[in-house]
Protein backbone atom coordinates (compact mmCIF):
# COMPACT_ATOMS: atom_id res chain seq x y z
CA UNK A 1 0.00 0.00 0.00
CA UNK A 2 1.47 3.20 -0.71
CA UNK A 3 1.96 5.42 2.24
CA UNK A 4 1.21 8.99 1.13
CA UNK A 5 1.09 12.16 3.47
CA UNK A 6 -2.92 12.43 2.70
CA UNK A 7 -2.59 12.13 6.36
CA UNK A 8 -1.75 15.63 6.37
CA UNK A 9 -5.08 16.47 4.95
CA UNK A 10 -9.27 16.13 6.16
CA UNK A 11 -11.30 14.00 3.75
CA UNK A 12 -14.44 15.69 3.45
CA UNK A 13 -17.83 16.43 1.69
CA UNK A 14 -19.11 19.03 2.18
CA UNK A 15 -20.82 20.85 -0.75
CA UNK A 16 -18.78 23.88 -2.15
CA UNK A 17 -20.08 27.09 -3.67
CA UNK A 18 -18.97 27.86 -7.23
CA UNK A 19 -21.29 30.97 -7.51
CA UNK A 20 -23.42 33.18 -5.88
CA UNK A 21 -26.30 31.03 -6.40
CA UNK A 22 -24.89 26.92 -6.80
CA UNK A 23 -23.54 24.62 -4.86
CA UNK A 24 -21.89 20.94 -5.64
CA UNK A 25 -21.92 18.12 -3.48
CA UNK A 26 -18.27 16.58 -4.48
CA UNK A 27 -17.96 12.96 -4.12
CA UNK A 28 -14.88 13.09 -2.06
CA UNK A 29 -12.76 15.90 -1.56
CA UNK A 30 -9.71 17.11 0.57
CA UNK A 31 -8.20 19.88 2.12
CA UNK A 32 -5.03 20.11 3.59
CA UNK A 33 -4.94 20.39 7.24
CA UNK A 34 -2.76 23.47 7.44
CA UNK A 35 -4.44 25.36 4.16
CA UNK A 36 -4.25 29.06 4.82
CA UNK A 37 -6.69 32.04 3.79
CA UNK A 38 -5.08 33.05 1.72
CA UNK A 39 -4.41 32.03 -0.63
CA UNK A 40 -6.92 30.01 -0.28
CA UNK A 41 -10.46 31.18 -0.81
CA UNK A 42 -13.18 30.33 2.10
CA UNK A 43 -16.91 28.96 2.19
CA UNK A 44 -18.90 31.43 4.57
CA UNK A 45 -21.43 29.43 4.15
CA UNK A 46 -19.48 26.97 6.17
CA UNK A 47 -18.17 29.26 8.55
CA UNK A 48 -15.26 30.31 6.38
CA UNK A 49 -14.02 26.81 5.90
CA UNK A 50 -11.33 26.92 3.24
CA UNK A 51 -12.13 25.09 -0.43
CA UNK A 52 -10.96 22.04 -1.01
CA UNK A 53 -7.86 21.35 -2.99
CA UNK A 54 -8.22 17.78 -4.48
CA UNK A 55 -12.31 17.37 -5.61
CA UNK A 56 -12.91 13.42 -6.91
CA UNK A 57 -15.81 12.62 -8.73
CA UNK A 58 -17.34 9.61 -10.16
CA UNK A 59 -20.07 9.35 -13.20
CA UNK A 60 -21.98 6.07 -13.85
CA UNK A 61 -23.23 3.97 -16.68
CA UNK A 62 -26.04 6.55 -17.07
CA UNK A 63 -23.87 10.13 -16.92
CA UNK A 64 -21.77 10.47 -19.63
CA UNK A 65 -17.86 11.46 -19.53
CA UNK A 66 -18.49 14.74 -21.16
CA UNK A 67 -20.46 15.80 -18.02
CA UNK A 68 -17.72 14.78 -15.66
CA UNK A 69 -15.83 17.09 -17.60
CA UNK A 70 -17.97 19.65 -17.73
CA UNK A 71 -18.69 19.67 -14.25
CA UNK A 72 -14.77 20.41 -13.26
CA UNK A 73 -14.36 22.79 -15.70
CA UNK A 74 -17.30 25.04 -14.77
CA UNK A 75 -18.16 23.86 -11.08
CA UNK A 76 -14.83 22.87 -9.36
CA UNK A 77 -12.38 25.21 -11.75
CA UNK A 78 -15.31 28.16 -11.24
CA UNK A 79 -13.14 31.20 -10.42
CA UNK A 80 -14.79 31.19 -7.43
CA UNK A 81 -13.31 28.39 -5.98
CA UNK A 82 -9.49 27.16 -5.26
CA UNK A 83 -9.76 23.43 -5.81
CA UNK A 84 -6.43 22.44 -7.50
CA UNK A 85 -7.06 19.11 -8.51
CA UNK A 86 -10.06 16.99 -10.17
CA UNK A 87 -10.04 13.63 -10.59
CA UNK A 88 -13.01 12.24 -12.56
CA UNK A 89 -13.76 8.47 -12.69
CA UNK A 90 -16.24 6.92 -15.41
CA UNK A 91 -17.72 3.94 -14.89
CA UNK A 92 -19.10 1.76 -17.75
CA UNK A 93 -20.55 -1.82 -17.50
CA UNK A 94 -17.49 -3.61 -17.82
CA UNK A 95 -14.66 -0.78 -18.17
CA UNK A 96 -13.67 2.79 -16.33
CA UNK A 97 -11.96 5.35 -17.28
CA UNK A 98 -10.28 8.25 -15.04
CA UNK A 99 -8.85 11.62 -16.20
CA UNK A 100 -7.15 14.18 -13.58
CA UNK A 101 -7.18 18.18 -14.22
CA UNK A 102 -5.64 20.62 -12.62
CA UNK A 103 -6.62 24.94 -12.80
CA UNK A 104 -5.97 27.19 -15.40
CA UNK A 105 -3.19 29.16 -15.15
CA UNK A 106 -5.97 32.17 -16.05
CA UNK A 107 -7.47 31.30 -12.35
CA UNK A 108 -10.78 29.43 -14.00
CA UNK A 109 -11.13 26.81 -16.51
CA UNK A 110 -9.34 23.69 -16.32
CA UNK A 111 -6.16 22.25 -18.01
CA UNK A 112 -6.58 18.32 -18.44
CA UNK A 113 -3.22 16.46 -17.44
CA UNK A 114 -3.97 12.83 -18.22
CA UNK A 115 -6.74 10.93 -19.56
CA UNK A 116 -6.41 6.97 -18.98
CA UNK A 117 -7.89 4.42 -22.06
CA UNK A 118 -10.96 2.77 -21.45
CA UNK A 119 -9.70 0.16 -18.81
CA UNK A 120 -10.87 -3.35 -18.55
CA UNK A 121 -12.69 -3.56 -15.06
CA UNK A 122 -11.33 -7.42 -14.81
CA UNK A 123 -7.87 -6.79 -16.07
CA UNK A 124 -5.19 -5.56 -13.84
CA UNK A 125 -3.90 -2.08 -15.01
CA UNK A 126 -0.08 -0.38 -14.08
CA UNK A 127 -0.59 2.86 -15.21
CA UNK A 128 -0.27 5.59 -11.91
CA UNK A 129 -1.17 9.27 -12.26
CA UNK A 130 1.24 11.42 -10.59
CA UNK A 131 -0.10 14.39 -9.17
CA UNK A 132 1.89 17.32 -7.87
CA UNK A 133 2.18 17.36 -4.18
CA UNK A 134 2.29 21.39 -4.98
CA UNK A 135 -1.46 21.02 -6.29
CA UNK A 136 -2.62 18.64 -3.41
CA UNK A 137 -0.70 20.74 -0.53
CA UNK A 138 -1.60 24.54 -2.41
CA UNK A 139 -2.06 27.00 0.12
CA UNK A 140 -0.19 25.03 2.82
CA UNK A 141 2.78 27.80 3.58
CA UNK A 142 5.06 24.50 4.25
CA UNK A 143 4.81 21.60 2.67
CA UNK A 144 5.22 18.75 4.89
CA UNK A 145 8.47 16.18 4.31
CA UNK A 146 6.47 13.46 1.92
CA UNK A 147 7.90 10.43 -0.03
CA UNK A 148 7.62 11.94 -3.39
CA UNK A 149 7.12 15.21 -5.10
CA UNK A 150 3.96 13.62 -6.65
CA UNK A 151 1.18 11.69 -5.57
CA UNK A 152 1.07 8.65 -7.01
CA UNK A 153 -2.68 7.67 -7.66
CA UNK A 154 -2.71 4.03 -9.05
CA UNK A 155 -5.53 3.65 -11.17
CA UNK A 156 -5.56 -0.75 -10.20
CA UNK A 157 -6.26 0.33 -6.86
CA UNK A 158 -9.50 2.42 -7.77
CA UNK A 159 -10.32 -0.72 -10.10
CA UNK A 160 -9.85 -3.25 -7.23
CA UNK A 161 -12.42 -1.04 -5.15
CA UNK A 162 -15.13 -0.85 -7.42
CA UNK A 163 -14.47 -4.38 -9.50
CA UNK A 164 -16.77 -5.94 -6.77
CA UNK A 165 -19.73 -3.63 -6.68
CA UNK A 166 -20.11 -4.01 -11.08
CA UNK B 1 -41.58 20.87 1.37
CA UNK B 2 -43.75 17.82 0.22
CA UNK B 3 -43.92 19.01 -3.02
CA UNK B 4 -40.43 19.72 -3.37
CA UNK B 5 -39.77 16.09 -2.06
CA UNK B 6 -42.02 14.77 -4.53
CA UNK B 7 -40.46 16.41 -7.23
CA UNK B 8 -37.05 15.20 -6.51
CA UNK B 9 -38.09 11.64 -6.01
CA UNK B 10 -39.67 11.94 -9.67
CA UNK B 11 -36.51 12.95 -11.05
CA UNK B 12 -34.64 10.40 -8.92
CA UNK B 13 -37.03 7.58 -10.05
CA UNK B 14 -35.87 8.40 -13.81
CA UNK B 15 -32.81 8.31 -13.27
CA UNK B 16 -32.78 5.12 -11.61
CA UNK B 17 -34.90 4.17 -14.46
CA UNK B 18 -32.42 4.89 -16.67
CA UNK B 19 -29.34 3.63 -14.83
CA UNK B 20 -31.14 -0.19 -14.57
CA UNK B 21 -31.93 0.22 -18.63
CA UNK B 22 -28.19 0.69 -19.07
CA UNK B 23 -27.57 -2.18 -16.98
CA UNK B 24 -30.06 -4.50 -18.53
CA UNK B 25 -29.47 -3.77 -22.07
CA UNK B 26 -25.32 -4.64 -20.94
CA UNK B 27 -24.32 -1.32 -23.42
CA UNK B 28 -20.60 -0.75 -22.39
CA UNK B 29 -20.61 1.92 -25.77
CA UNK B 30 -22.28 4.82 -23.73
CA UNK B 31 -21.40 8.55 -24.95
CA UNK B 32 -18.01 8.10 -25.18
CA UNK B 33 -16.86 8.69 -28.71
CA UNK B 34 -13.79 10.14 -28.40
CA UNK B 35 -12.98 7.34 -26.38
CA UNK B 36 -9.42 6.08 -27.40
CA UNK B 37 -7.29 3.01 -26.11
CA UNK B 38 -4.04 5.07 -25.90
CA UNK B 39 -3.41 6.96 -22.83
CA UNK B 40 -3.49 11.09 -23.13
CA UNK B 41 -1.06 13.13 -21.77
CA UNK B 42 -1.61 16.44 -22.52
CA UNK B 43 -0.23 20.22 -20.42
CA UNK B 44 -2.70 22.56 -22.77
CA UNK B 45 -6.56 22.29 -23.77
CA UNK B 46 -5.67 20.45 -27.10
CA UNK B 47 -7.21 17.41 -25.49
CA UNK B 48 -10.41 18.70 -23.73
CA UNK B 49 -13.06 18.42 -26.03
CA UNK B 50 -15.83 20.06 -23.55
CA UNK B 51 -15.82 23.16 -25.51
CA UNK B 52 -16.90 26.29 -23.91
CA UNK B 53 -20.51 26.25 -25.60
CA UNK B 54 -21.18 22.75 -23.46
CA UNK B 55 -20.07 24.46 -20.12
CA UNK B 56 -23.65 26.62 -19.94
CA UNK B 57 -25.98 26.10 -17.51
CA UNK B 58 -27.71 23.21 -17.03
CA UNK B 59 -25.53 20.38 -18.44
CA UNK B 60 -23.77 19.09 -15.89
CA UNK B 61 -24.07 15.72 -14.11
CA UNK B 62 -27.94 15.25 -12.82
CA UNK B 63 -31.10 16.87 -13.94
CA UNK B 64 -32.77 19.91 -12.88
CA UNK B 65 -35.46 20.09 -11.27
CA UNK B 66 -37.57 23.52 -12.85
CA UNK B 67 -40.71 24.67 -10.73
CA UNK B 68 -38.55 25.44 -7.76
CA UNK B 69 -36.15 28.23 -7.06
CA UNK B 70 -34.42 28.96 -4.22
CA UNK B 71 -32.93 32.58 -3.93
CA UNK B 72 -30.24 32.24 -1.44
CA UNK B 73 -27.67 29.71 -0.11
CA UNK B 74 -28.66 30.09 3.56
CA UNK B 75 -31.89 28.70 2.82
CA UNK B 76 -30.61 25.62 0.42
CA UNK B 77 -27.70 24.53 3.38
CA UNK B 78 -30.67 24.38 5.84
CA UNK B 79 -32.73 22.34 3.62
CA UNK B 80 -29.92 20.36 2.71
CA UNK B 81 -30.37 17.48 5.54
CA UNK B 82 -33.98 17.06 4.43
CA UNK B 83 -33.46 16.49 0.13
CA UNK B 84 -30.19 13.91 1.10
CA UNK B 85 -31.74 10.04 1.16
CA UNK B 86 -31.73 6.95 -0.81
CA UNK B 87 -34.21 5.23 -2.84
CA UNK B 88 -33.78 1.24 -3.74
CA UNK B 89 -30.05 1.33 -2.71
CA UNK B 90 -29.08 4.46 -4.80
CA UNK B 91 -28.48 7.80 -3.22
CA UNK B 92 -30.07 11.06 -4.09
CA UNK B 93 -27.60 14.07 -3.84
CA UNK B 94 -29.40 17.47 -4.59
CA UNK B 95 -26.97 20.42 -5.69
CA UNK B 96 -28.07 24.09 -6.38
CA UNK B 97 -27.64 25.23 -9.66
CA UNK B 98 -28.31 29.05 -10.53
CA UNK B 99 -30.99 29.12 -7.85
CA UNK B 100 -32.59 25.44 -9.04
CA UNK B 101 -31.92 21.94 -7.34
CA UNK B 102 -30.42 19.72 -9.75
CA UNK B 103 -30.87 16.06 -8.72
CA UNK B 104 -28.18 13.05 -9.20
CA UNK B 105 -29.06 9.83 -8.28
CA UNK B 106 -26.13 7.39 -7.94
CA UNK B 107 -25.73 3.59 -6.93
CA UNK B 108 -25.27 3.47 -3.28
CA UNK B 109 -22.58 0.53 -3.54
CA UNK B 110 -20.65 1.22 -6.50
CA UNK B 111 -20.38 4.76 -5.97
CA UNK B 112 -19.40 4.49 -2.26
CA UNK B 113 -16.79 1.98 -3.51
CA UNK B 114 -15.26 4.63 -6.13
CA UNK B 115 -15.66 7.28 -3.94
CA UNK B 116 -14.25 5.69 -1.56
CA UNK B 117 -10.83 4.14 -3.25
CA UNK B 118 -8.80 7.67 -1.91
CA UNK B 119 -8.84 6.71 1.29
CA UNK B 120 -7.87 3.07 0.44
CA UNK B 121 -5.04 4.20 -1.76
CA UNK B 122 -3.72 6.66 1.54
CA UNK B 123 -2.79 6.08 4.87
CA UNK B 124 -5.58 8.18 6.39
CA UNK B 125 -4.20 8.95 10.26
CA UNK B 126 -7.81 8.33 12.09
CA UNK B 127 -6.44 11.79 14.32
CA UNK B 128 -5.90 13.75 11.63
CA UNK B 129 -8.99 13.72 9.06
CA UNK B 130 -12.84 14.37 9.20
CA UNK B 131 -14.77 11.87 7.12
CA UNK B 132 -18.97 12.27 6.13
CA UNK B 133 -19.24 9.09 3.91
CA UNK B 134 -21.58 9.09 1.20
CA UNK B 135 -23.01 6.26 -1.44
CA UNK B 136 -24.89 4.87 1.74
CA UNK B 137 -27.70 3.08 1.51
Amino acid sequence: MQVYALRFCRLTVLDYRYSALSMKSPDASFVPRDITSPPALVQPQWKNAPYPTWVFEVAHRNEDWNRLKTDARTKAFSAQTSIQVFVGVKIYSKHFRVFWAKRSPVGFGMRIQRTSPKLLINQPTAITFNIPATLIFWGWPNIPPLPSATFPLKLDVLRLSIVDYM
Amino acid sequence: MTLLQNGIYHLARQQITAYKDFVASNDDSDDDSDCDDKTIYSDDDSNDHVSESEGKDGEGLGAKLLGFEIRDIATFTLLLDKFQSSIDGFSIKVDLENGFLRVRTVPGLPHGAASGALSMISDFGPKTISLRCVGSI
